[in-house]
């Protein structure tokens, strides 16, 4: 079942009724598992493709069982690297050998983000942070919640188990909130981000040796800067939808972007991009590694820059974490690379412009002007290695030559700050706007017939999309 | 969107759907009107006189009309004084001139395009540059002359005695061979067509579902719509293939059903050739493919089983086996680097982009023919000096 789809929401409204029909504890988790099982097994019909992923979870349970709340230190640490492997192996990461691999096709379907959710309970249990010990039904609801199997968010057990104990309200005003959020979630993904890879495909396609220089620089930096826009449009709205689907089965997922493209550095940025991945990463990686460091170099000169080293090895895993191919090496590469180099600047800055001195330049309206658009630029040219092959890669930059590659980057640095500008200048003064002393963007009215506009097009649009094209039209007889 | 709502009042439980509402109908009228103010079309020719009991309807000689589709611009119908589309007159030639005559159906007779930018005045201005001595073209085609409505047509184009007759023909036109009601064309009636007026068939009520489908179906704001999306092939082709039996030609074997339409398109190709050699006129077949199959041979993601070179390969076989000259206009097509350009997207026709194309390469196939009428030609347009048309 794709997510989001026309199926997927009459799925979760059927379901949700259901889940409705009683407010008894063990009714809604035994709906919700019913639930999250039949969506699971929409992906296959072959009982064998599950086996390797009901493996997982099985060990998953039983290790953060047998470890909880300090317990067996040295077994903890050999579940948790095993875990590691595990999930290494299974998704067949291009490192391991392929001869070790499972030779039968199985199904991997949400399954990096149930290796965080597992890990993450895996850890918490064994350092005593969740009170209660995981009973099954619980465990399965959460590793396998079919509103964040497909792409997260990740929350924490500790928020899902609460909302199963405490009954979120569910009145017109939440559902009408909700179905807000479906609605614009929905719209971001399937007419938006459709429209920006039309966009950015048609720009590949346009792409040749034959163009004149401005022709290939402009193809050039559409085919670079749309993709971070697609890429945003795309996740934010599967985000939005499942947030507000999950609304209906009385459970708050946490929020996964923030305004990305409006931070100043890539530090920032990844604070407001895909926030659960890196707030988990902060958690379990970089967190743990800057005690680790802190403990162990007390030099006053090197303290400053163990954040530095530390930023690098969490924000390497957040791109390696993608894909399993050397693409998605240098992505993390580069994604590290960026912000401890982010962080160095920082750094550096402070000692020679003194605190108060850096505050001041960071809170320069021209500076923060720049900076965004150098942190869009950077985004734009690291996520080169997120969708392209190397192939693609060196076609482009065959068809394109050094020159109209350097001024392709030099455009979206001037377009992307110019824009980011005007769209940070203007949002505080149309959300101002007020009418009869109310604000106008934030009415009730003006959101209806926003959301009444955008299913309009959504439906329209959707409905030519599976409409045959048309023939020859004959009209003159 | 983290803020607490406040609670609905009376007033939003009857002004938020009035809102829904009007939201509704302002978006589909808005669009609808700003789509036929900002994409006018106007497909009515007003020169179409339905004088004939046989081919349905001739156009007014010395008629002059204009059309335009959604997606093109503006043009114009100039008829001769025998009501064919071309800027000749049909009399007799003077000594030296060479004439070209064109039948078949829309693409043939340059629908939705201005004169210049037809297949035929191409190829008239090409061989004119190209060939020592002006190249004429008279222009018996025209929207809905398929099937054998193209023997009548032959007979009258054999009457201006051309140095060849071309019939274009795409899928389309040999899906729609629309001549079931009409009667065995004897020698007779070629000979002397008779010419009576035609009662236009008046249109009947239709129910209020038919039409409202009617109205989506001739949505401009629609057509505008499509126009964009299938701007992208990689949306437009798999879409295309969606429409079943018309798409089927793509997907070797053939269904009976296309295969009963080209045995029919046999039969008419032998009928045409034959009225052809009978006035030792070569009779030359040029097939312009669909634009789902260029789409398909310039990159856009081609479904299993498809082959788009199955079909012209057929057609090609079709018109050696009964001695008629066959041109692939796909071959020029394939070529160009921004195909979905070369026709309207949304109608279907060849653009006024993509027509000329065909066009001149079609005269670079006549004067490379051996034997052929035009042997005193150059082989190509690069290497002729230019010429005015005729």
């Amino acid at each position: 079942m794709t997510v989001p789809s026309v199926l997927f929401l009459v799925f979760a409204l059927c379901a949700a009724v259901v889940f409705n029909l009683s407010a008894a504890k063990p009714w809604r988790q035994a709906v919700l598992l019913v639930v999250n099982i039949g969506f699971l097994a929409s992906f296959s019909h072959d009982p064998v493709a599950y086996v390797p992923f009901l493996g997982f979870l099985a060990f998953g349970f039983l290790a953060q069982g047998a470890t909880r709340e300090g317990g067996r230190p040295r077994l903890f640490l050999a579940l948790v690297v095993l875990m590691v492997a595990a999930f290494v192996w299974l998704k067949r990461y291009s490192f391991v050998p392929k001869e070790t691999f499972l030779a039968f096709p199985y199904l991997l379907i949400g399954f990096s983000y149930v290796f965080f959710r597992v890990l993450h309970l895996l850890i918490d249990s064994h350092q005593g942070a969740i009170e209660r010990k995981v009973g099954l039904v619980s465990y399965l609801n959460y590793t396998l919640n079919f509103t964040t199997l497909i792409s997260g968010p990740i929350q924490r057990y500790q928020d899902f188990h609460r909302m199963e104990t405490q009954r979120l309200p569910l009145g017109l005003v939440e559902m009408g909130t909700a179905v807000e959020r479906i609605i614009i979630g929905y719209f971001k993904v399937a007419m938006v981000s459709l429209a920006l890879s039309m966009v950015q495909r048609q720009a590949l396609q346009h792409l040749g040796p034959a163009l004149f220089l401005p022709d290939r620089v402009g193809s050039g930096a559409l085919i670079a800067a749309v993709y971070p826009v697609y890429l945003y449009f795309n996740f934010s709205g599967y985000t939005d939808v499942v947030i507000g689907v999950a609304r209906f089965f009385r459970i708050e997922l946490p929020e996964n972007f923030n305004r990305p493209f409006s931070s100043e550095n890539a530090i920032i940025f990844w604070g407001r991009w895909h926030m659960t991945l890196s707030g988990w990463l902060r958690t379990y990686v970089y967190n743990p590694l800057m005690m680790q460091g802190m403990s162990r170099i007390t030099a006053p000169s090197l303290v400053r820059y163990i954040s530095v080293f530390c930023l690098f090895v969490t924000f390497f895993l957040v791109g390696v974490w993608h894909g399993q191919t050397t693409e998605f090496l240098v992505f993390g590469l580069l994604t590290g690379g960026g912000v401890a180099a982010n962080q160095l600047y920082q750094v550096t800055m402070q000692s020679m412009l003194k605190p108060k001195g850096y505050r001041a330049l960071a809170a320069n309206g021209v500076y923060k002007a720049l900076a965004r658009g150098l942190n869009f630029t950077w985004f734009a040219f690291t996520q080169l290695w997120f969708w392209s092959t190397w192939k693609q890669i060196a076609d482009i930059s065959h068809t394109m030559g050094p020159l109209a590659l350097g001024l392709s980057a030099l455009a979206i640095y001037g377009v992307a700050t110019l824009v980011l500008a005007a769209l940070e200048m203007s949002r505080p003064a149309v959300l101002a706007l007020t009418w009869g002393g109310a604000p106008v963007v934030r009415s009730r009215y003006v959101r209806t017939a926003q959301l009444t506009a955008l299913v309009v097009i959504t439906a329209g649009v959707t409905l030519l999309l599976n409409a045959p094209a048309p023939d020859i039209v004959y009209k003159a007889f | 969107m983290s803020e607490i709502p406040s609670p609905l009042t009376f007033r939003d439980a009857w002004l938020l759907p009035l809102i829904c509402l009007a939201t509704v109908l302002i978006m589909l009228i808005g669009a609808e009107v700003a789509a036929q103010v900002f994409w006018p079309e106007e497909k009515d020719n007003s020169c179409v006189v339905h004088d004939d009991t046989l081919l349905g309807f001739h156009h007014r000689p010395h008629c002059v009309s204009r059309m335009k589709a959604a997606e093109g611009p503006w043009y114009t119908n100039r008829y001769n004084e025998c009501g064919f589309r071309s800027m000749a007159s049909c009399a007799p030639v003077a000594p030296g001139v060479r004439r070209i005559a064109f039948i078949g159906a829309s693409i043939s007779g340059g629908h939705l395009v201005e004169y210049e930018h037809t297949i035929a005045a191409s190829l008239g201005q090409s061989l004119t540059a190209m060939c020592p001595a002006p190249v004429q073209i008279q222009n018996l085609a025209a929207a809905g002359y398929t099937g054998r409505k193209n023997i009548l047509r032959m007979a009258e184009a054999l009457r201006l005695h051309p140095q060849a007759v071309i019939l274009v023909q795409t899928p389309v036109d040999i899906e729609n061979q629309l001549d079931d009601t009409l009667p065995p064309i004897t020698d007779a009636i070629l000979a002397a067509p008779p010419k009576v007026a035609v009662r236009v068939k008046k249109i009947r009520k239709v129910g209020l579902m038919q039409q409202a489908s009617n109205i989506v179906r001739e949505s401009r704001a629609v057509v505008v719509a499509q126009h964009f999306m299938f701007s992208d092939p990689s949306v437009y082709s798999p879409l295309f293939m969606a429409n079943g039996d018309t798409a089927v030609f793509l997907k070797p074997p053939f269904t009976p059903i296309w295969q009963a339409r080209l045995t029919r398109f046999e039969e008419l190709i032998a009928a045409l050739a034959d009225q052809a050699h009978r006035a030792g006129v070569p009779f030359v077949l040029v097939f312009v493919p669909h634009q789902a199959e260029i789409a398909m041979e310039t990159g856009a993601p081609r479904p299993p089983g498809v082959d788009p070179l199955a079909f012209p390969r057929t057609l090609e076989a079709i018109a050696l086996r009964h001695g008629a000259v066959f041109v692939d206009a796909s071959e020029v097509l394939r070529r160009q680097p921004d195909p979905a350009s070369l026709y309207y997207r949304v109608d279907g026709h060849p653009s006024g982009k993509g027509q000329p194309m065909i066009g001149r390469s079609l005269a670079e196939h006549l004067a490379n023919l051996r034997p052929g009428p035009f042997l005193d030609c150059h082989g190509s347009i690069a290497s002729a000096s230019p010429r005015k048309s005729s």
